[in-house]
C-alpha cells in the first residue's frame, strides 16, 4: 500500500485540530473551564401522539469575542428499543455570506435519510419515559422495567447512561466537545479559543488535497464516549485489522473511516478502506452498548484502552455534518444488533443462488470462455451457481455496452446458463465514461456529481475520463431504472432474463486523478451539499439505486429478488447488497485476516460479506488456495475472484489431490445451504450475525472476547475452525464452553468424536489436506441436503438429511426456513415455511409453521430421506418416509442417561 | 443399546409415483417375469429380476455384494441401500457411479446414458435424453427425440461429406509428404556417399603427409606475422576505443533505466494517466526483453583477432590494399563491418595461396613431396571441414526425418505453408513446422506435434509473465483456416485451426459426442 497517498490523523486538518484541542483540555486537567453549556432555561419537553423529545440549546461562549454566543440546539430522544438519540446542530448559518452561491451552507443533516430503514423511528410514549429536571440536570428513565436513565449535566456538559444504577457511557466525559462554528476567515483569530489550533482551517496542505477549496472553513465536530468498564470493543469497519478493536494512542493511529479506493492494503492497519459503518459495540458479560454516530463525512476515531481504569476512551471526529448519535443499551450484544436493525434495517434475504458458488476472475474473456467454464465445472463436477464478467465485457468501458465481437449474443449465452440455473453477474460502476449516449444523458438531465462551479465534474477512471452519476439526486432513480428496463430490445440486460445480476465496484467513488484516489471533498452534490459531507454514503446511495432498478425490472417475473454485490458501504447498505473486503492478496495473512473482517462485518448488521476466495493479487500456491476454498465456503458471500494479470486457478486447475480437496468442501457448502439460508433468514428479522463471533455464545467467558479465527454460522450450533496455516499438521480449537461438542470435521459424522471439557480451553486435533475442523455444539439441529446437483436451483426437490446433536441434558432443538428462494412470495403472501424440530425425552418432533397452505402443500415432494441423533452414541434413522411439510413425531428411547455425562 | 420407531404414518407415495411412470414411459421388456426397471436398459434388466426371500416375499441383492439382501421394493425407492449404488438406478440416491448411469430409451434416435445427479433436477438435458425421460418425476421434459435425431441426421449428412472431402485432400497432402520424405532420404544418402569418398580422400592425403614427412619437415613455413601485425594491432585498438563508446553508451542507458526503474516502483498505479501507464508497461517489455551480451561478444571478437593473429604466422604474405572505410551507423554494425572485412581480406589473400601452389605444383610431378607441408596442412584442414559441414547437414537432415510430423508425415506436406488470419483487432500468422506471430511478435516456434495440437513455445517474452506461447487446436475441415484465437492465461495463446490434416472417417459415436442440439429450433 501506497499509505503516504492516504491522511492520516497528524496531516488532517480537521483531525489534527481536534487532537491538538483534546490534548490540550486534558494537560489542563481540572483548571480547564469548558466553553460549552446547556441553557437550562431552553430545555423543554416536546410531545404529541407520535413524537417525543427534549430540545433545547447549547451555548458556546468564543473567549475572544465575549458578546458574541453560538447557540447549538439540541435534541434527545428516546427510541423504541432502549435507543436514546441525540443531535446536535448549529443555529445561524443562514446569514453566511460565501462567495459560491450553489453551495448548501447547512450543517448536512440527511446521512440520516439514508442510513436509515424508516424515516418514520418509532419514539417511546410519553408515559413510558420518567423526566426530571432541576437547574443543573436534566434526566430520563426509560426501558422496560425502568432501568435505564440518561442523565445530562448543564455545565460542564456530561451525558451519562446509567443501567440499574451504574453508569455505563459517559458522553463528553473528558470535555472533547467541540463544534467548529462558522466564522469569515479574516476574523478567524477572534473565533479561536486559547485550546485551539488553526491549522488548515482554510486550506489543505496534503499532497493532492491542496486543491481543496475548503469554502466554508472549519466545520468539524468531536466528541468523546467513554464505556464504563468495558475493555472489549468491536466494529467501526473497514480496516485489515483485528475483531477486538485496538488501543490507538500509542500508535497515535486512530481508526478512520473515509470509504476509499485502497490499492494493495496491508493488514493489522487502522488505514481506511472501502466501505465504513460507524457502529461500535462495547460487550461485557451482563451489558452491551452500541454507538452509532450518524455522519458520512471523513471521521477518525480514537480508542484508549492504555488508561488504568477498567474504561474505554473513544474519541470520534467528522469533518463536518451534525453531531447526531443514538446510543443503544442492551443485555446481549444480539440485542444491539437486533434494535441496530430496527433503525437501519436488516439484510435483505437474499436470492438462494446468490448463497451458493460464485466463479469470478478479471476476465472471462467472451462467450466462449464464459460458456467453458461453465460445463467445465460440469465436468469435474463442481456445484456452482454463479459466473461473473469484470470491467471488460464492455466496449471501452462504456457501461451498459457489451464488447460486440467477443459478446455477439449476451442473451442467448444469459439463456444457456440458466439451462442449468446458473446466473451472471456484470459489473456496472459509477464512473461514465464521457462521450457516448449515457454519459451524454447524465449532462443533459444535469444528474452527475458536479464541481464547485456547479458543471459535471469530470475526472478519470478505467475508462479515462469520466462522469459521475449523483444517485443522491432523486431523478438519477428513474434514469437509472430506464438501463435496466424490462424490454426485449435491452441487450445489456440481455432482453428479458431474469438470471442476469449486478456487481456495483469503484463507488467510494474511485477517481484516479483524485485526492486520496477518490472525488475531490469540494465537489457538489443534489441539494447543493458539498461531497465532503456525503462521501461515506455516496456508494451506499449508488448500489440502492442499482438494487432499486432491479426490483422494478424484475417485478411479477419468477425471479423477483435481485443480487448486487458493491464494493463501498455505510450503515444501511445491509438492506440491498453484499459487500466483499476488497482487492486482498494471494497470501496466508489476508487469508488470515479475512475472518476478522467478516466477523466485524457481521457484527454491524452487515452479514453478508466475504473476501475474495485465493486472493485477488498473485498466484497462490495449491494449498494455499485448497485453504482458502475450506475457508471460504464459510463466508456468507462466497467468491473466487483473480487479477488479470494471476493465472487461472478455476477448482481443477490445480489438479490432485487438491481439485478433489476443494469439490469437498464445495459439496459441504452446498450440503449446508439450508443451515445457511436458514441463518439468512433469521438475519433478516433480527440482525444476527450468520459468521458469528464466538463471544456471542460465551457472554460470561471473557477469555473467548477476542477469539477470531473460529466463529459459529448463525445460530446452527456449528463451530468452524478453519486451517489458515501453511503446512499444518495440526489445529488448537478453543472451546468456550461446558457443553458438549460434536466432531463435525469435514461434515462427516461417520465418527463420533465428542469434546466435554470441565472448562473452556484448547483442544488439540490433528489435520491433513482434507480437514475443515468443524464441531456442532450440543443442543442444535440442523438440516442437510447431501444430493450433489450441478447448481442451488436444481437441488430444490431434493430431500433433507436431520442432524440432531443432543446437548449434556439430552435436548436439541433448530429451525429450517423454506421458500422458493426467489420470488418475494414469503413476504407479500406468506409462501414460506419454518419447520421447528425438538428433541426431548419425549422424542423427536417436527412442526411446520407457515400460513399459505397451497404453498405448503406443493412442497409435499420433498421427503426427510435420514435422520441422524448423535449423542456420545449414534443412531441413524433410515429412509424414515417423511416429508419436509408436515408435522410428525418419533419417539426414541435411549437407554443411556444424559444426565450422567 | 438404542431402539426406534416410527410413528409416522409410513407411505410409499414416492414408490408408487415411480412405478406409475415406469408404466408409462418404459413398457415390459422380454423378461415378463417382472416389470421393467427405470434407469435400466434392457440388456441388464436380468440383473434386476427378483429372488424369493425364506418368507416368500420378493427380494433383491446389491449387484456388487449379493451379501446385502433388500426387499425388491428398496429398489428405486429413493434411499440408498447399496454401497455400489446399484439399488437406485433410477433416482439419485446414492453417489454418483460413473458404471451405473441411467438408461434413457430415447426411441428414434440412439439410446443414452444420464449421470444420475441428472435425474430430475428439473433440467431437460436433451444432449443426452432425447426423450425426457430423465425428468420422469418432474414431467418438465416432453419428448423431443423425432426433432432431434433429425438434426443430428443433418449433422451427420454434413460432417460426412465434408470429411469425405477433407480426407480426399488430406490424401494428396500424405502422398506430398511421402514424396517430401522420399526427396529428403535420397539427399541424404547422397551426403553419406559423400561424406564417404571425402573421408577416404582425407585418409590418403594424411597417409600421403605421413610418409612425406621427414623431407618436408626440412621446410620452415614463411611467417607473414611481422607485416600483419601492424595491421592486426591496428584493428585491436579500434575495437579497443569502440569497446570504450560502447561503454559510455551502456552506462548512459543504464542510468536512463535506473530513472525509468524509480517510476515504475514509485508511480501510483490508480492515477490512471494513460501516458504513464503505457510507458511504464513498455519498458516493463522492454527490460524483460532486453540481452545484456554485449560484453561477451566484444570478447568473442578479441578471441577471433588472438586466432588471427596466431594463423597469420603460418601463411605467406602478399600486399594488400586498405579499404575505403565507410562511416558505420552504429558501433556494433561498424565492429562487424570492419571485422569482416579484415576478416576476408586474410582470408582472400591468404588461404588461396595453397591451391595456388598445388596448381603449380602438378606442373612438376615429379618433383617429390608434390606439396609443401603448409600445403598439406591446409588441404587436410579444409577437407576436415568440408567433412564437418556435411556430416552437420546429414545430422540435420536425420533429425528432421526422425522428427514426429504425425502419422504418415504429415505435417511435412504443410511444412513450408502459412496461414493468416485476422482475429478480432490483431492479424496472426501461423507456420504449420515454424512459427506464430501476432502483428509481428513472436508468439512462439513450433515445438512439436502432440494429440492434434501444434505447440509452439519461446515466443517474444511477456512483462510479469512467461515467454509468449500458444496450443493450436486442429479441427477437421477442407481448407486451412484459423478459427479462433483465445488467451486463457496472460500471454499463453489457445488457437483453434481449421485443417485438413487431422481429418479421420468419424464414428457414429464421435459425430454424436459433437453434436450440438439447436435449442431454437425444438
Amino acid at each position: 500500500v501506497k499509505d503516504y497517498l492516504f491522511k492520516n490523523c497528524e496531516n488532517s486538518g480537521f483531525c489534527h485540530r481536534n487532537k491538538h484541542y483534546a490534548d490540550q483540555i486534558s494537560s489542563l486537567g481540572s483548571e480547564y473551564k469548558s466553553d460549552y453549556s446547556i441553557d437550562a432555561n431552553s430545555v423543554e419537553v416536546i410531545s404529541g401522539p407520535d413524537k417525543f423529545f427534549i430540545q433545547g440549546q447549547i451555548v458556546k461562549v468564543l473567549p475572544n469575542l465575549p458578546e458574541e454566543k453560538v447557540v447549538l440546539p439540541l435534541k434527545i430522544s428516546v427510541l423504541e428499543g432502549n435507543n436514546i438519540r441525540i443531535q446536535v446542530d448549529e443555529a445561524k448559518r443562514e446569514a453566511i455570506n460565501i462567495a459560491n452561491k450553489f453551495i448548501n451552507h447547512q450543517r448536512y443533516n440527511e446521512t440520516s435519510n439514508w442510513a436509515f430503514v424508516n424515516q418514520e423511528l418509532q419514539y417511546v410514549k410519553t408515559e413510558d419515559a420518567d423526566l426530571k429536571k432541576s437547574d443543573t440536570k436534566f434526566s430520563i428513565t426509560y426501558g422496560k422495567s425502568k432501568e435505564y436513565v440518561a442523565e445530562l449535566e448543564f455545565y460542564p456538559i456530561k451525558l451519562t447512561v446509567y443501567h440499574l444504577g451504574e453508569a455505563q457511557v459517559v458522553v463528553n466525559d473528558r470535555g472533547f466537545l467541540n463544534v467548529e462554528h462558522w466564522r469569515p476567515k479574516d476574523a478567524n483569530a477572534d473565533h479561536l479559543s486559547p485550546q485551539e489550533s488553526d491549522f488548515n482551517m482554510f486550506q489543505d496542505d496534503f499532497k493532492d488535497s491542496k486543491e481543496d477549496s475548503l469554502p466554508l472553513g472549519p466545520e468539524s465536530i468531536g466528541l468523546d464516549f467513554t464505556f464504563k468498564n468495558f475493555r472489549n470493543l468491536y466494529g467501526i469497519p473497514e480496516h485489515a485489522d483485528t475483531l477486538n478493536l485496538k488501543d490507538t494512542t500509542e500508535s497515535n493511529n486512530p481508526y478512520r473511516l473515509f470509504n476509499v479506493d485502497i490499492f494493495e492494503y496491508e493488514t493489522d492497519s487502522r488505514l481506511p478502506m472501502y466501505g465504513s459503518i460507524p457502529l461500535l459495540l462495547a460487550v461485557k458479560p451482563a451489558l452491551s452498548v452500541g454507538l452509532f454516530w450518524i455522519n458520512s463525512a471523513d471521521t477518525f476515531i480514537n480508542v484508549d484502552k492504555s488508561n488504568s481504569t477498567k474504561d474505554s476512551k473513544t474519541h470520534w471526529v467528522s469533518e463536518n455534518g451534525v453531531i447526531d448519535f443514538i446510543i443503544l443499551i442492551g443485555s446481549t450484544p444480539a440485542e444491539i444488533n437486533k434494535n441496530y436493525g430496527a433503525i437501519t434495517g436488516y439484510t435483505q434475504l437474499p436470492p438462494l443462488f446468490s448463497l451458493g458458488y460464485h466463479q469470478c476472475r478479471w476476465n472471462y474473456n467472451d462467450e466462449k470462455d464464459v460458456l467453458d467454464i461453465n460445463s467445465l465445472m460440469d465436468q469435474h463436477q463442481i456445484p456452482y451457481d454463479t459466473i461473473w464478467l469484470d470491467i471488460e465485457y464492455t466496449d471501452s468501458k462504456k457501461y451498459f455496452t457489451w464488447q460486440e465481437d467477443k459478446f455477439p449474443d449476451p442473451e442467448g449465452m444469459l439463456k444457456e446458463l440458466d439451462l442449468t440455473g446458473r446466473n451472471l453477474v456484470v459489473i456496472i460502476d459509477p464512473h461514465i465514461k464521457t462521450g457516448y449516449d449515457v454519459s451524454n444523458q447524465l449532462e443533459k438531465k444535469k444528474i452527475c456529481m458536479n464541481d464547485p462551479s456547479n458543471s459535471s465534474y469530470h475526472g478519470h477512471c478505467w475508462p479515462g475520463e469520466s462522469v459521475w452519476i449523483d444517485t443522491l439526486n432523486p431523478s438519477s432513480q428513474s434514469f437509472w431504472d430506464s438501463k435496466f428496463s424490462w424490454d426485449k430490445k435491452n441487450k445489456f440486460t440481455g432482453g428479458e432474463s431474469t438470471n442476469l445480476h449486478l456487481w456495483n465496484d469503484m463507488n467510494e467513488p474511485s477517481v484516479f486523478n483524485g485526492p486520496e484516489t477518490s472525488s475531490p471533498k469540494d465537489n457538489l452534490h443534489y441539494g447543493g451539499w458539498e461531497h465532503r459531507s456525503v462521501h461515506n454514503i455516496y456508494g451506499l446511495s449508488f448500489h440502492e439505486a442499482t438494487f432499486n432498478s432491479l426490483v422494478k425490472r424484475l417485478d411479477g417475473h419468477t425471479r423477483e429478488r435481485p443480487f448486487v454485490l458493491t464494493r463501498s458501504y455505510f450503515a444501511g447498505s445491509q438492506r440491498t447488497a453484499a459487500m466483499w473486503t476488497g482487492d486482498n492478496m494471494s497470501k496466508w495473512e489476508y487469508l488470515k485476516i479475512s475472518i476478522p473482517m467478516i466477523l466485524t462485518s457481521n457484527v454491524v448488521g452487515m452479514p453478508f460479506s466475504g473476501a475474495d476466495v485465493g486472493g485477488f493479487f498473485g498466484n497462490p500456491s495449491k494449498e494455499l488456495l485448497t485453504r482458502w476454498y475450506q475457508t471460504g465456503i464459510w463466508y456468507p458471500f462466497f467468491r473466487a475472484h483473480a487479477h488479470i494479470d494471476s493465472r487461472r486457478r478455476e477448482p481443477w486447475v490445480p489438479g490432485e489431490p487438491y481439485t478433489s480437496v476443494i469439490r469437498e468442501a464445495l459439496n459441504l457448502r452446498y450440503s449446508l445451504l439450508p443451515v445457511f439460508y436458514t441463518a439468512f433468514y433469521e438475519s433478516s428479522t433480527n440482525g444476527s450475525p450468520i459468521m458469528k463471533p464466538i463471544f456471542y455464545e460465551s457472554l460470561n467467558n471473557l477469555e473467548s472476547y477476542s477469539i477470531e479465527d473460529q466463529f459459529f454460522i448463525g445460530s446452527s450450533g456449528l463451530m468452524v475452525k478453519p486451517v489458515t496455516d501453511e503446512n499444518a499438521n495440526d489445529i488448537t480449537i478453543y472451546i468456550p464452553d461446558t457443553e458438549i461438542y460434536y466432531d463435525f470435521t469435514n461434515g462427516d459424522l461417520s465418527k463420533v468424536g465428542w469434546y466435554n471439557v470441565r472448562k473452556p480451553g484448547y483442544i488439540r486435533k490433528d489435520v491433513t489436506l482434507h480437514d475443515i475442523p468443524v464441531l456442532i455444539k450440543g443442543g442444535h439441529i440442523i438440516a442437510r441436503k447431501e444430493r450433489y446437483r450441478r447448481s442451488t436451483k436444481l437441488m430444490a426437490n431434493d430431500p433433507y438429511t436431520i442432524v440432531v446433536a443432543l446437548d449434556k441434558y439430552g435436548h436439541a432443538e433448530g429451525n429450517i426456513y423454506i421458500d422458493d428462494g426467489e420470488s418475494f412470495g414469503y413476504s407479500t403472501s406468506g409462501e414460506s415455511i419454518n419447520v421447528h424440530i425438538k428433541y426431548s425425552k419425549d422424542g423427536l418432533t417436527a412442526h411446520v409453521n407457515g400460513s399459505n397452505k397451497e404453498y405448503i402443500n406443493s412442497l409435499g415432494n420433498i421427503g426427510i430421506e435420514k435422520i441422524i441423533i448423535i449423542s456420545p452414541f449414534k443412531l441413524i434413522i433410515e429412509n424414515p418416509k417423511l416429508k419436509i411439510n408436515s408435522d410428525w413425531s418419533i419417539q426414541i428411547i435411549l437407554d443411556i442417561e444424559h444426565d450422567e455425562l | 443399546e438404542s431402539q426406534s420407531e416410527s410413528s409416522s404414518e409410513s407411505s410409499s407415495e414416492a414408490v408408487q409415483a415411480v412405478s406409475e411412470v415406469v408404466s408409462e414411459v418404459v413398457p415390459e421388456t422380454a423378461a415378463e417375469s417382472h416389470p421393467a426397471i427405470i434407469g435400466v436398459s434392457p440388456e441388464d434388466q436380468d440383473l434386476y429380476k427378483p429372488a424369493t426371500g425364506l418368507n416368500g416375499q420378493k427380494i433383491w441383492r446389491c449387484l456388487s455384494d449379493p451379501s446385502i439382501v433388500l426387499s425388491y421394493d428398496q429398489i428405486n425407492d429413493d434411499y440408498c441401500d447399496c454401497p455400489d449404488g446399484s439399488d437406485e438406478p433410477g433416482t439419485n440416491a446414492c453417489p454418483y457411479n460413473p458404471e451405473r448411469k441411467f438408461y434413457c430409451r430415447n426411441e428414434g434416435h440412439i439410446p443414452g446414458h444420464i449421470e444420475n445427479y441428472k435425474l430430475n433436477d428439473g433440467v431437460c438435458d436433451y444432449d443426452i435424453c432425447c426423450d425426457g425421460s430423465d425428468e420422469y418425476i418432474t414431467g418438465k421434459c416432453e419428448n423431443k427425440c423425432p426433432q432431434i435425431h433429425q438434426q443430428f441426421e443433418e449433422y451427420k449428412k454434413s460432417v460426412n461429406k465434408d470429411i469425405e472431402k477433407s480426407l480426399q485432400i488430406k490424401q494428396q497432402l500424405i502422398e506430398e509428404a511421402q514424396a517430401k520424405r522420399k526427396s529428403s532420404e535420397d539427399t541424404l544418402n547422397e551426403l553419406k556417399e559423400t561424406l564417404a569418398k571425402k573421408k577416404a580422400e582425407l585418409e590418403r592425403l594424411k597417409k600421403e603427409f605421413e610418409e612425406n614427412k621427414d623431407v618436408l619437415e626440412g621446410e620452415v613455413a614463411e611467417s607473414v606475422f611481422d607485416e600483419l601485425s601492424p595491421h592486426i594491432e591496428e584493428l585491436s585498438s579500434s575495437v579497443r576505443s569502440y569497446e570504450k563508446k560502447l561503454e559510455t553508451q551502456e552506462s548512459k542507458i543504464l542510468h536512463l533505466e535506473k530513472i525509468l526503474n524509480g517510476l515504475v516502483q514509485h508511480y501510483n498505479p490508480n492515477f490512471n494517466d494513460a501516458a504513464v501507464k503505457d510507458s511504464v508497461s513498455k519498458f516493463q517489455e522492454y527490460i524483460s526483453n532486453k540481452e545484456v551480451e554485449v560484453g561477451e561478444e566484444l570478447s568473442e571478437t578479441h578471441k577471433v583477432l588472438e586466432v588471427l593473429a596466431k594463423k597469420s604466422k603460418s601463411i605467406s604474405c602478399t600486399p594488400y590494399d586498405r579499404p575505403d572505410v565507410i562511416e558505420p551507423q552504429t558501433i556494433k554494425s561498424l565492429l562487424q563491418q570492419r571485422f569482416t572485412f579484415y576478416a576476408q581480406l586474410i582470408l582472400a589473400n591468404f588461404l588461396q595461396k595453397p591451391a595456388d601452389a598445388r596448381e603449380s605444383s602438378a606442373l612438376f610431378e615429379e618433383k617429390k613431396p608434390a606439396k609443401s607441408a603448409t600445403e598439406y596442412n591446409e588441404e587436410i584442414e579444409s577437407l576436415e571441414k568440408e567433412i564437418k559441414s556435411i556430416e552437420s547437414e546429414i545430422s540435420i537432415y536425420e533429425e528432421d526425418l526422425a522428427k514426429d510430423y504425425g502419422a504418415k508425415d504429415i505435417l511435412r506436406a504443410v511444412a513450408s505453408k502459412r496461414v493468416n488470419g485476422k482475429i478480432g483487432e490483431y492479424s496472426y500468422s501461423l507456420g504449420f513446422t515454424d512459427s506464430i506471430s501476432q502483428d509481428g511478435v513472436l508468439i512462439g516456434s513450433f515445438v512439436e506435434f502432440k494429440d492434434n495440437k501444434l505447440i509452439y513455445k519461446h515466443g517474444a517474452k511477456c512483462w510479469n509473465g512467461p515467454s509468449r506461447s500458444a496450443d493450436v487446436e486442429l479441427i477437421c475441415g477442407p481448407q486451412n483456416k484459423l478459427l479462433t484465437v483465445s488467451e486463457p492465461e496472460k500471454c499463453e495463446y489457445l488457437f483453434e485451426l481449421i485443417t485438413p490434416i487431422v481429418c479421420e472417417n468419424f464414428t457414429e459415436e464421435e459425430i454424436l459426442a459433437n453434436f450440438k442440439i439447436d435449442y431454437n429450433r425444438l
